[in-house]
């Protein structure tokens, strides 16, 4: 008997997707199934698809039939395709269309039609449909409110909505966007993100205006967004994580769109205005002046004939903004992200308010082709002093962890990696504030953390951006929704414990393309607790396949500043 | 073969062997010399026209019997019945056995080879043996279901793929076993989670940890004692060493005596026998055939009988047990009553493919790779799911785990390094490094005495979590610990930091109390397969001898003759015993009644009281229900008892057993409707 097929994809019979990267039929095999399938993981071997659901759904309304499926899966695999996973693919396609969504005379009111009266009785049944829906001829009234809440309960009944209720198109909008930018720069939207774009707006098809666009940070989410602006052409609300992203937004608009800046609104703790285009943070959403109040912000969601709502880093959509959301599935609404990890466990909730994923990339894809920068990570470890053992050695859990992230030699470190990067613009990051001020102190760098008052940020940022500053040490706050093209190399020296999610966002403040690489260094002590977090956050960025260099540093005065890289490299541990 | 066919022919009962003669060679003159008898037979069944002839007159059932033959090697008349009861009654076998036996194409002796002495055995006549293996007999008389189907059967599930991912969870939970041998819920539901895909072909009555854990204890991979298991890698290596289809033969084999345990802890066939017989069944036959299942209990049949002489417990062996075993393991798989053959010997594992270890602490084991060269990675990292492609994630536990069982770092990197494309990524080198040199910093010896490292010796000795269990420190980085503490002073470890200490070294490595142990089965004695007891004919094809019988027919018609030995003549005819026209003649000698019937008591009186004194066979038939039902039966005696009517007859009865299955039987005189004796040549009480 031969041997298996020489074919780049094994289909596993938990439904998920292993696909080699060393095959020649590689890209081919993955535009295939990148249809029908989420990317998990892309590491630097194999890549993991997993077919779910809510995949299948999607494919199914963009037109894919399960025997489309199937054929494309047994094209590129190696072995046969298990029983179980057919199965469970047409059935699950088949689904999809069995529940249509239309809307009705009532403009308070929509019709669920379901075409089995077997799938009316069983929704009739579920007790938390009962307060939503209404039985009416052969299918269910739903309020228009509820349209959001419906949608999320049947997905977790597994039963799909085909929503061709149409989209409120809301108050129109001259947008156009730029050819050349206000800086002079010609501007021209890359063909991945003219891609995400049209996947979201979906020819302004019903079905489509809803979803979730996932690009690694540096990737350039902004652009999709406004050309998901041009594409929709109205009035916009845009909600992002703190006012530093609300101006980098207000920037890349008047220099990359026709908007004029009266045009534009800033909905901030600072401003209140509502304009065509108003930006505004979650964080402004969700304030109320105690925990039994009314969030009073909420209005603004139905203030400004938004036609298109852009929840920025939608992965951290607060809680609150759910039920706000829910309300709003009339309007049409783009979630941007680069990670899909949320602490609460609630993507599925994101994705079915927001709207499904209609777009991701590898990381590694759009460094291959230069869209993003090409990154080396190093993880940089070092012992602790024997002066503090005793007290690591005697602190409780909490307590070590802090203790090996304030690690006194990680001062020296970073100061040799400052040395040895003369010519690059470097970000030094970290969690506790007495080691960032020490670092500053130390490298005579600007700090900013979460008491740097906003305009004070904002001139500290234009100094690096324009190369006054080659140095600055930042705690959390420049985790995310910063624009700095030039940092090209980052230093961190303690994060949030294990956060995958942290680690992502904090490479992403080197990815944005440049002439040259960027450097990614990670900083921890030696044989204490901060060893696995650190592993623990490095698993999603390995998961991109990006590939971290262990190195220890145990002995400064071997290294010579006049190097690049670090003389002593521990690639081994030598016991 | 002239020589073996002639002491055969010397060897025969004298009724049979003049029966013999007469019918070739005429009435016969006294006085007899058998060998010349003998010499008159050979010269004239040598004769090329004679040959032809005999050959001519094998039609299909004749080529079943003797392939049967052939495929039992010596099997006496129970053993041949048992493997053709689908398609003759015992009493038609009989009778065509004999019907053979006097067309001279089978023999019946007693060989001492067989080591079945005061056993009658049927064989081809050697002088015929070749020319018959070659051209009249073929398997698919048999057996004929045999198909070959089209495409690639999926390989068995139960293979050495998942006894190395399964060892690899063994490895990361090694006290997933309670002292009574059972597995602890969380261990259960974490096998479920990692197993997913194989567990659904087991069936509920039996659990895959169970035969799991079974099959590696059979192959000395490894051994349970209390709640831990021990991982016995050498034997694992030594293991791989064999080819490929021994290898999965041998796990195969594992899977029938767990069932077999199942049934009866104390009869267990040794695990040799059983590896012979899968041997012989599974590399006869080309992946994708399909047989029905009556057709394969045959063919098993087959391979136990003519493996008794070597093993005679394989007895113990049933065929549904050895098909339940293959089905359950999708070696065969079923459906409706057809079996298929998945288990392909010259399966090309894996092509060229290896592990692939990636960044993120994962690798990738393909499908179809040798337990050998998985092992290392299992060891050292921790299965998270099974399927087609095993992933493995590699974490400082497992690693650990790899270095308690043997493994030290240079090995592990080399096994990962040989088995694995392209090279181990810097982080995970590096890691190794890093968790070696933590493992090995803490001792811990029997007493227990743990040593630790200066450099660890701060962290450890100022820790407030384990001060209370270091009953005294004789000496800097020595501290001395509660044996029966150990559980709390591992979880303290742990919170301190240390979650990777050794186990504590005891000097004897030997496993005692095992827990689970199946009636020993005995070991694996060969590495290599041997097949050839079974055998298979392809040589037959169609013949159809009615035309040549008609022929004869005709000529025996036009001979001048009174009707009753024209009949006599015919009836020979049709039993396909006349060869050469020198035979067409009747017989003058008086022959003595071999048959009686109707209503002449008398005469069926008469018969069975010649069988008693000949010690014959009666072929009695009655009539039950307005049926004819024929029996063969060897008399014991013939009572006489009073008739209750007053003038009537006294009743005699025929006492005897009947065959096959000696049933004692009582059967009225007057009730038998027909009676005939046959020679007993055959049977044996």
């Amino acid at each position: 008997m031969t041997a298996p097929e020489n074919k780049p994809l094994i289909v596993q019979s938990d439904s998920s997707l292993m696909l080699d990267v060393h095959d020649s039929s590689f890209e081919s095999a993955r535009n295939e199934i990148a249809a029908f399938s989420e990317l998990e993981k892309s590491p630097e071997h194999i890549h993991t698809y997993r077919i779910t659901p809510l995949s299948l759904w999607n494919a199914a309304s963009a037109g894919i039939p399960a025997e489309e499926v199937k054929d494309r899966l047994e094209r590129w695999s190696r072995f046969a395709i298990p029983d179980n996973v057919l199965f469970s693919i047409r059935q699950t396609i088949n689904r999809f269309g069995q529940l249509v969504l239309r809307e009705t005379t009532n403009s308070d009111l929509l019709f669920l039609e379901a075409d089995n009266p077997n799938i009316i009785l069983e929704l009739e049944s579920r007790k938390s449909l009962k307060k939503l829906l209404i039985r009416e001829g052969d299918g269910f009234l739903i309020r228009l409110v509820d349209r959001g809440s419906v949608k999320v309960e049947l997905i977790k009944a597994g039963w799909p909505v085909k929503d061709l209720a149409p989209l409120k198109e809301g108050t129109s909008l001259d947008f156009k966007l730029r050819k050349k930018t206000l800086g002079g720069r010609d501007f021209t939207i890359r063909d991945y993100q003219t891609e995400a774009a049209g996947a979201f707006f979906g020819g302004g098809q019903l079905g489509f205006g809803f979803g979730t666009i996932v690009m690694p940070c540096g990737s350039g989410k902004t652009i999709v967004g406004m050309k998901a602006m041009d594409l929709c052409r109205t009035n916009t609300l845009i909600i992002t994580t703190n006012i530093a992203a609300v101006h980098q937004w207000m920037r890349e608009l008047i220099d990359k769109t026709e908007l004029k800046p009266e045009e534009i609104g800033e909905y901030t703790g600072a401003r209140k205005e509502i304009k065509p285009v108003t930006i505004a943070t979650y964080q402004i959403l969700t304030w109320r002046p105690d925990k039994e109040s009314d969030f009073p912000h909420f209005k603004i969601f139905s203030a400004g004939g938004w036609g298109l709502i852009i929840y920025d880093e939608v992965h951290l959509l607060p809680a609150p903004v759910f039920r706000v959301t829910a309300e709003i599935q009339a309007v049409r609404r783009l979630g941007l992200t680069a990670t899909l990890l949320r602490e609460d466990g609630r993507e599925a909730d994101v994705f079915s308010l927001v709207g499904p994923k209609r777009f991701d990339v590898p990381w590694k894809e759009l460094e291959t082709k230069g869209w993003i920068a090409e990154a080396d990570c190093f993880e940089i470890r070092v012992d602790l002093p024997e002066s503090l053992l005793i007290s690591y050695a005697t602190a409780d859990k909490r307590q070590k962890f802090r203790i090996a992230s304030e690690n006194p030699r990680k001062l020296d470190i970073v100061n040799q990696l400052v040395q040895n990067h003369r010519e690059d613009h470097i970000i030094v990051i970290g969690q506790y504030l007495k080691q960032l001020h020490s670092l500053a102190k130390m490298l005579k760098a600007p700090i900013i953390t979460g008491k740097t008052p906003n305009a004070e940020r904002e001139v500290i940022y234009q100094d690096f951006r324009e190369g006054k500053v080659r140095v600055i040490v930042v705690s959390k706050v420049a985790n995310f929704a910063i624009d700095l093209p030039d940092a090209s190399v980052a230093i961190q020296v303690s994060g949030t414990f294990g956060s995958r999610q942290e680690e992502a966002q904090r490479l992403g403040r080197i990815l944005r393309p440049k002439e040259r690489n960027s450097w990614f260094y990670s900083v921890v002590s030696n044989f204490t607790t901060e060893e696995v977090f650190s592993a623990n956050r490095q698993k999603f960025l390995t998961e991109q396949g990006y590939k971290y260099n262990i190195e220890i540093w145990d002995d400064l005065e071997d290294i010579s500043p006049d190097k690049k890289l670090p003389i002593e490299k521990s690639e081994v541990y030598q016991s | 073969m002239i020589n073996a066919w002639k002491n055969n022919l010397l060897s025969l009962p004298d009724s049979i062997f003049f029966d013999i003669m007469r019918n070739y060679l005429g009435d016969l003159k006294t006085p007899f010399n058998k060998h010349d008898l003998i010499r008159s037979l050979t010269s004239m069944i040598m004769k090329k026209e004679i040959r032809t002839r005999l050959f001519e007159l094998v039609d299909e059932d004749d080529s079943r019997l003797l392939t049967a033959v052939s495929l039992l090697k010596y099997p006496t008349i129970s053993e041949l019945f048992c493997f053709t009861r689908k398609i003759y009654s015992f009493l038609e076998l009989y009778n065509r056995v004999e019907n053979l036996q006097q067309r001279l194409l089978l023999c019946i002796e007693y060989p001492e080879k067989s080591g079945r002495k005061d056993e009658k055995v049927i064989r081809l006549n050697p002088l015929f043996e070749e020319e018959l293996k070659s051209k009249y007999l073929g398997s698919s008389l048999i057996f004929p279901s045999i198909e070959v189907k089209e495409g690639r059967p999926a390989q068995p599930w139960y293979n050495e793929q998942l006894l190395s991912g399964f060892i690899s969870f063994l490895s990361a939970n090694r006290n997933m076993l309670k002292n009574n041998g059972n597995a602890r819920k969380k261990a259960e539901n974490k096998f479920s989670e990692v197993f997913a895909s194989v567990e659904k072909n087991v069936p509920e009555n039996i659990q895959l940890p169970d035969l799991l854990i079974h099959s590696l204890r059979i192959l000395k991979f490894a051994e349970a004692s209390s709640s831990a298991v021990n991982i016995h890698t050498d034997a694992i290596l030594n293991f791989g060493s064999s080819e490929y289809k021994s290898r999965m033969l041998k796990i195969a084999s594992t899977v029938v005596t767990f069932l077999l345990k199942e049934e009866d802890a104390d009869r267990t066939p040794s695990i040799d026998s059983i590896y012979m017989l899968l041997s012989n069944l599974l590399l006869s036959f080309y992946c994708g055939t399909v047989i029905s299942r009556e057709d394969l209990t045959s063919v098993l049949y087959l391979i136990k009988r003519n493996l008794l002489a070597g093993y005679p417990e394989i007895g113990l062996v049933t065929g549904d047990s050895v098909i339940e075993a293959l089905c359950l393991t999708g070696y065969l798989s079923e459906t409706e009553t057809l079996l298929t053959f998945n288990f392909d010997p010259d399966y090309v594992q894996a092509a060229g493919e290896k592990l692939r270890i990636q960044s993120n602490s994962e690798i990738s084991a393909p499908a179809g790779f040798a337990i050998a060269e998985e092992i290392t990675a299992a060891i050292c990292s921790e299965i998270r799911n099974y399927d087609i492609t095993r992933t493995y994630s590699i974490e400082k536990r497992s690693f650990a785990a790899a270095l308690e069982a043997g493994f030290d770092l240079e090995e592990i990197i080399s096994g990962l390094e040989k088995n694995s494309t392209g090279s181990i990524p810097q982080n995970i080198l590096f890691s190794f490094g890093a968790w070696e040199k933590e493992y090995r910093s803490i001792g811990l010896n029997y007493g227990v005495v743990m040593t630790v490292s200066p450099d660890r010796l701060p962290l450890i000795k100022h820790a407030p979590q384990l001060k209370e269990f270091f009953l005294a420190s004789p000496a800097p980085g020595v501290f001395i610990l509660d044996p029966e503490k150990e559980n709390e002073w591992r979880r303290a470890f742990a919170d301190a930091g240390f979650d990777i200490l050794p186990e504590i070294k005891t000097g004897d490595d030997a496993v005692t109390t095992p827990i689970l142990g199946p009636k020993s089965a005995g070991e694996f004695s060969k590495n290599t397969v041997e097949t050839g007891l079974i055998d298979f004919f392809s040589g037959y094809s169609i013949q159809n001898p009615s035309k040549l019988l008609d022929e004869l027919t005709d000529k025996i018609n036009r001979l001048p003759m009174t009707p009753e030995k024209r009949n006599k003549l015919n009836a020979r005819s049709q039993k396909k015993l006349i060869l050469s026209d020198s035979q067409l003649k009747a017989s003058d000698r008086p022959e003595e009644k071999g048959e009686a019937g109707g209503l002449d008591h008398r005469a069926k009186i008469r018969l069975t009281e010649r069988a008693l004194e000949l010690e014959n066979l009666l072929e009695v038939t009655t009539v039950v229900d307005l049926e004819l039902e024929k029996r063969l039966v060897k008399p014991l005696k013939l009572t006489k008892a009073e008739n209750a009517l007053e003038g009537k007859p006294p009743v005699y009865t025929v006492e005897g057993i009947e065959l096959p299955d000696e049933k004692e039987i009582h059967i009225p005189i007057t009730r038998i409707s027909y009676l005939k004796m046959l020679k007993s040549s055959l049977y044996t009480p």
